[in-house]
């Protein structure tokens, strides 16, 4: 195992930037630290580089015990945001002050640079100052300053932001190559759930320094036990709902924001369910059809290529939808005007089902119906 | 190899300073009326500014103290080099003119050297070492600024007469080294170096001191540049430590010799000499802000300090 955290806590001040976090990493992992700026995950990498010192915990690279060790000699480079190369020296000596402040010989020193300037493709930049090349070049170069060290691990701390989109996703498929090549454990922090799905074999989520969850992309998002994963993850995130027990029927829930009840035609029927929950639904899961209980207000249509995404309203919700170009309706999809009333059904296994305390419920037994029988029982009463 | 060679990638990377462009492009900017109004300010102010240097001009090539009648306002003449070439060899055969030249130079030179290794290692340790009572005592340095060097003079000499450093070089340099103007320009500009390039720094093997001189120093050259150049005129030009301090006339600088040309009693002042000795005096300034300027302006926004 190439890293091993256990149970790592830091705090600035009173603010808690990680509690109790545990990680492993193996040998050849790609690992990336996902949440929000704030979220911990940053303070986590620099505790692993040595950066910052720990309030407790221990950090284990390659099984040893690295927590009073210098930065230097753990074994691990970094990879910066902006790359934070040495404006003053050039590349080539930017790629060459750690081998040269371990003393190495010249001859040896400007062989290894020359290496892996050739395999990340910045030869014909050696001689220029940082100022004067590109950024995909310079992550280039921050990227060769990390190689150089022959590390036990990578860690980037998100090394894309500041790039421009489309470069970013270049700047993607030449880290999966890196990855490739060198064979070697990252971890990888971003903000960036697509970065993260994209490159990860394993995704951990932190937020307010508590790991929500972790496991490979696909898993996150097929099952996500917590409401902050479940909205991270996916583009545009998951729809959710605060819906509160009729204080008449224990098996029917009332949407927060209207009184009208169940408009998804949900019932439960587990009487144990707490009284509040919270239910998700991703955009892609509704699927467009005349005769479907959820009776929506279109608000704005936009037309995404492949796909079509809606803004519609339920009751005071907005929520969003993606459809297929190719669904149809009475009415053509591209006639449609904001107003038009619209109906969408959902199979009972897409819906996401989380308690009060946002953790996702096991196994919440439930049918749909379609809402006028719903209404028609409690209006009945 | 494995990347592609690519150019399009662009890292957004924030301007620091203000830049000469900059300027440029907000004076295109700027509507006719309103260019005409800052124009004519500017050519006011350059002519006001340059009035003195005119006057200076005037007077150094001639070769009489007094004046004529009606007064000669070209300062160019057959005569004018002729007449400067025997001012200038009057005021440097005048006293021991090289050793207080020397004197100006040599007492400049360490106080700057001195005051700007001072100011930046401890500008630097205000910026980035945490220990307690950093910021009370960045405070205290920062008072030390609003207090005229008149009200402490008095002060101060008597501390040098404790140390019997009354009339020597050391008395003449070492009070003028601690600058706490210099502390807070360079303690604004490190503030400003991200800190992921010490911290790079420091994943590479560098401890903290190779820190310091090897990457963040090297970054912070407009600090230098600013804090040299001021440092340097405000010891060039002193004049009221050197009076105090200095009972020899060994250990005369350029502003007390000028003292020397206002003549006796002020009866008799030699114009024509006393501006060539300004001239000569000029000469090192202009040479530290050529060399210095382009770093200068860039120093000083960013330290948000105006000189």
């Amino acid at each position: 195992m190439a890293i091993e955290l256990k149970k790592l806590n830091m705090a600035y001040g009173s603010t808690v930037a990680l509690k109790d976090f545990d990680l492993h990493v193996d040998d050849g992992e790609f690992v990336a630290i996902l949440g929000p700026s704030g979220g911990g995950k940053s303070t986590a990498l620099r505790i692993i580089a040595g950066l910052v010192l720990q309030d407790s915990g221990d950090v284990i690279i390659n099984g040893e015990v690295m927590n009073n060790i210098h930065p230097s000699e753990r074994n691990v480079a970094m990879v910066f945001q902006n790359q934070a190369l040495y404006p003053h020296m050039t590349v080539y000596n930017n790629i060459a002050l750690n081998l040269r402040m371990k003393g190495i010989p010249k001859q040896e020193i400007d062989r290894k640079v020359r290496e892996v300037a050739n395999i990340v493709g910045i030869t014909s930049i050696l001689d220029r100052k940082p100022k004067e090349i590109s950024g995909g070049q310079a992550q280039r170069v921050g990227l060769a300053r990390a190689m150089i060290r022959d590390p036990v691990v990578y860690l980037m701390d998100e090394p894309l932001t500041g790039l421009d989109a489309k470069f970013r996703d270049e700047m993607r498929e030449e880290l999966i190559k890196f990855h490739r090549i060198t064979k070697k454990s990252i971890i990888y922090v971003t903000h960036d759930q697509i970065e993260a799905m994209s490159m990860a074999d394993r995704i951990v989520v932190l937020n307010n320094g508590i790991k929500i969850q972790e496991g490979s992309p696909r898993d996150l998002y097929d099952n996500p036990e917590h409401v902050f994963v479940a909205t991270f993850l996916g583009s545009p995130a998951m729809n959710t709902f605060r819906f509160r027990k009729s204080t008449e029927d224990p098996k029917l829930f009332i949407l927060d924001s209207t009184t009208e009840v169940s408009p998804f035609g949900l019932e439960f029927a587990d009487k144990t369910l707490p009284d509040e929950l919270t239910v998700g639904i991703r955009p892609n899961d509704f699927i467009l059809s005349d005769d479907g209980e959820i009776k929506v207000v279109l608000q704005s249509l936009e037309f995404l290529g492949s796909v079509i995404q809606m803004r519609v309203k339920l009751g005071d919700s907005e929520l969003i939808i993606t459809v297929s170009r190719e669904s149809r309706t009475k009415t053509d999809i591209y006639d449609l005007k904001p107003e038009s009333p619209l109906r969408f059904s959902v199979s009972s296994e897409r819906f996401y089902i989380f308690g009060p305390d946002d953790r996702r419920l096991k196994n919440p037994i439930i049918k749909v119906h379609p809402p006028e029988a719903i209404m028609k029982k409690t209006q009945g009463k | 190899m494995m990347f592609g060679n690519d150019k399009r990638g662009k890292l957004f990377r924030k301007e620091k300073g203000v830049k000469k462009k900059d300027v440029y492009d907000m004076l295109l900017s700027i509507g006719p009326a309103k260019k005409v109004v800052i124009y004519f300010l500017s050519i006011l102010l350059v002519i006001i500014y340059m009035l003195p240097f005119y006057w200076m001009f005037l007077k150094m090539f001639r070769s009489s103290i007094f004046a004529h009648f009606p007064p000669d306002l070209n300062p160019f003449s057959l005569t004018s080099l002729g007449n400067f070439i025997v001012n200038f060899r009057d005021v440097i055969s005048f006293g021991s003119f090289p050793l207080w030249y020397f004197n100006s130079v040599f007492v400049a030179v360490l106080v700057v050297s001195g005051s700007v290794a001072v100011g930046s290692a401890a500008g630097y340790a205000f910026a980035r070492l945490h220990f307690k009572g950093r910021d009370l005592l960045f405070y205290a340095v920062l008072a030390t600024l609003m207090i005229p060097f008149p009200v402490i003079s008095i002060a101060s000499y008597i501390f040098m007469l404790d140390l019997g450093w009354i009339s020597t070089y050391q008395g003449l340099i070492l009070p003028e080294i601690v600058s706490g103007l210099n502390v807070f320009i360079f303690r604004q500009y490190f503030m400003t170096i991200p800190v992921d390039v010490e911290n790079a720094a420091k994943l590479d093997g560098l401890n903290p001191f190779q820190i310091f001189y090897r990457i963040s120093a090297p970054m912070a050259r407009p600090a230098f540049a600013a804090a040299t150049i001021y440092t340097f005129i405000g010891t060039w030009n002193n004049f009221l430590w050197p009076l105090m301090e200095v009972h020899s006339q060994n250990l005369f600088t350029l502003p007390l010799v000028l003292n020397f040309f206002k003549g006796v009693n002020g009866t008799q002042i030699y114009w024509n000499e006393m501006m060539t000795v300004v001239f000569l005096t000029l000469i090192p300034t202009l040479v530290i802000y050529i060399l210095f300027e382009r770093y200068f302006v860039e120093g000083f926004t960013l330290s948000g300090v105006k000189g």
